[in-house]
């Protein structure tokens, strides 16, 4: 599964999260890049980011700065994740 | 009518000129990976404009000089996004190997060829590294549990891809900035592609440093930004190079056991369960104060900043 992610780094979370099918994988990357463009136009600072996981539990796990605050980062249970 | 009206008045036409022109470039000596076509659409134009040209390397370099200085138009943006795309046959044949051949064991996830601002965030910092230089532009992530788990899935990892020339970079003894992680790069259809392969431990600790670049600002992932926070990184990644260690060392412990003769074996079991309780108590520790600094760190932010 592909996973297109608008990231406000100054808030520290996602704005946007869109799904896209594994064989729909150029259109992920035209709206990724429609996104970008966006950006550059605006000077906008959020980030955008293309992702490809087997799940989004697998994504979650993986890039848990997007999903997560700081303090969730630090819980009891998050060293053996 | 002009050659690039000729070119965009049908498919067949422009695969004609990509064929002609790739046998001329290959027939003069370039390789198929230093040149390609380019062929961008800007989606949100009224009228879909196509830059259609052969883009060298050495075009990419001086790309990568105007990013740096930030002098960039928007064609340049869609150069950039043709290069990153040209990765994407070669992301494409990694994720497929590492999800296929792996056999279940390495679980990739997957990053589409590098955001711009990533590139040019790096060409800032590194003034001495050209564009086509930069081995990240496409890569993915593979977290395990443990350091034993990482040996074992970076040995998979060369064996699967032996004919890529395979490059390891071993961050855990010579960190970047605190980060410890194991990074291969492997060149796949002339394009490399890093593969990230982390601890849990080293993973986390990672994502806290991200975090904290978010809320504190970037130049903490290399080094920089408030002193406290610097020290919490470097503390942190020491106590967890520490854990690891003691990881590794149980883990051999564990495996000569059985070539300890009998009546000694309770004792090294004995020994085993104090290293295992060690690690528990090391782990419990090291969350516990990230937990009661970053309450202070939020709590410092709230009122006006961390010196």
């Amino acid at each position: 599964m592909i996973f297109l992610i608008q990231y406000d780094r100054a808030m520290g979370r996602i704005v946007d999260l869109q799904r896209f099918d594994d064989d729909d994988r150029a259109s992920a990357e035209t709206s990724r890049f429609a996104l970008e463009l966006a950006n550059v136009r605006t000077a906008s600072l959020t980030e955008v980011v293309l992702l490809e996981a087997a799940s989004e539990e697998a994504l979650r796990k993986t890039h848990r700065r997007y999903f997560e605050t700081l303090e969730e980062l630090v819980e009891p249970a998050a060293s053996g994740r | 009518m002009s050659v690039s009206a000729f070119i965009s008045a049908s498919k067949s036409a422009y695969e004609v000129a990509v064929s002609l022109t790739y046998r001329l470039l290959i027939r003069h000596g370039r390789r198929a990976s230093q040149c390609w076509f380019t062929e961008t659409i800007f989606p949100e134009s009224s009228k879909s404009h196509v830059i259609l040209a052969v883009v060298t390397m050495a075009q990419i370099d001086k790309l990568g000089d105007r990013l740096r200085v930030n002098a960039v138009t928007e064609t340049d943006f869609g150069l950039l996004n043709e290069y990153r795309s040209s990765f994407g046959p070669s992301y494409q044949e990694v994720m497929w190997v590492l999800r296929e051949r792996g056999r279940g064991h390495l679980e990739p996830t997957g990053r589409f060829p590098k955001t711009p601002g990533s590139i040019v965030a790096k060409l800032t910092r590194e003034p001495s590294i050209r564009l086509t230089q930069i081995q990240d532009i496409a890569g993915c992530r593979i977290v395990v549990p443990s350091l034993q788990d990482q040996l074992g899935r970076k040995m998979m990892i060369e064996v699967l891809f032996t004919d890529a020339a395979p490059r390891v970079v071993d961050r855990r003894d010579r960190p970047s900035h605190g980060y410890r992680a194991v990074h291969i790069v492997v060149l796949v259809r002339g394009r490399a592609v890093e593969i990230q392969l982390r601890t849990a431990l080293q993973h986390l600790w990672a994502e806290l440093c991200e975090k904290l670049s978010d809320n504190f600002g970037a130049d903490i992932k290399y080094g920089g930004g408030p002193e406290k926070i610097r020290r919490l990184l470097s503390t942190s990644s020491q106590r967890v190079a520490e854990i690891e260690r003691a990881e590794e060392k149980l883990f051999a412990t564990d495996a000569e056991i059985d070539e300890h003769p009998p009546a000694t074996q309770t004792k090294w079991r004995s020994s085993i369960s104090d290293i295992r309780q060690e690690i528990e108590r090391a782990r419990a520790d090291l969350m516990a104060k990230l937990r009661r600094t970053i309450a202070l760190f939020q709590r410092g932010r709230l009122n006006g900043g961390i010196q």
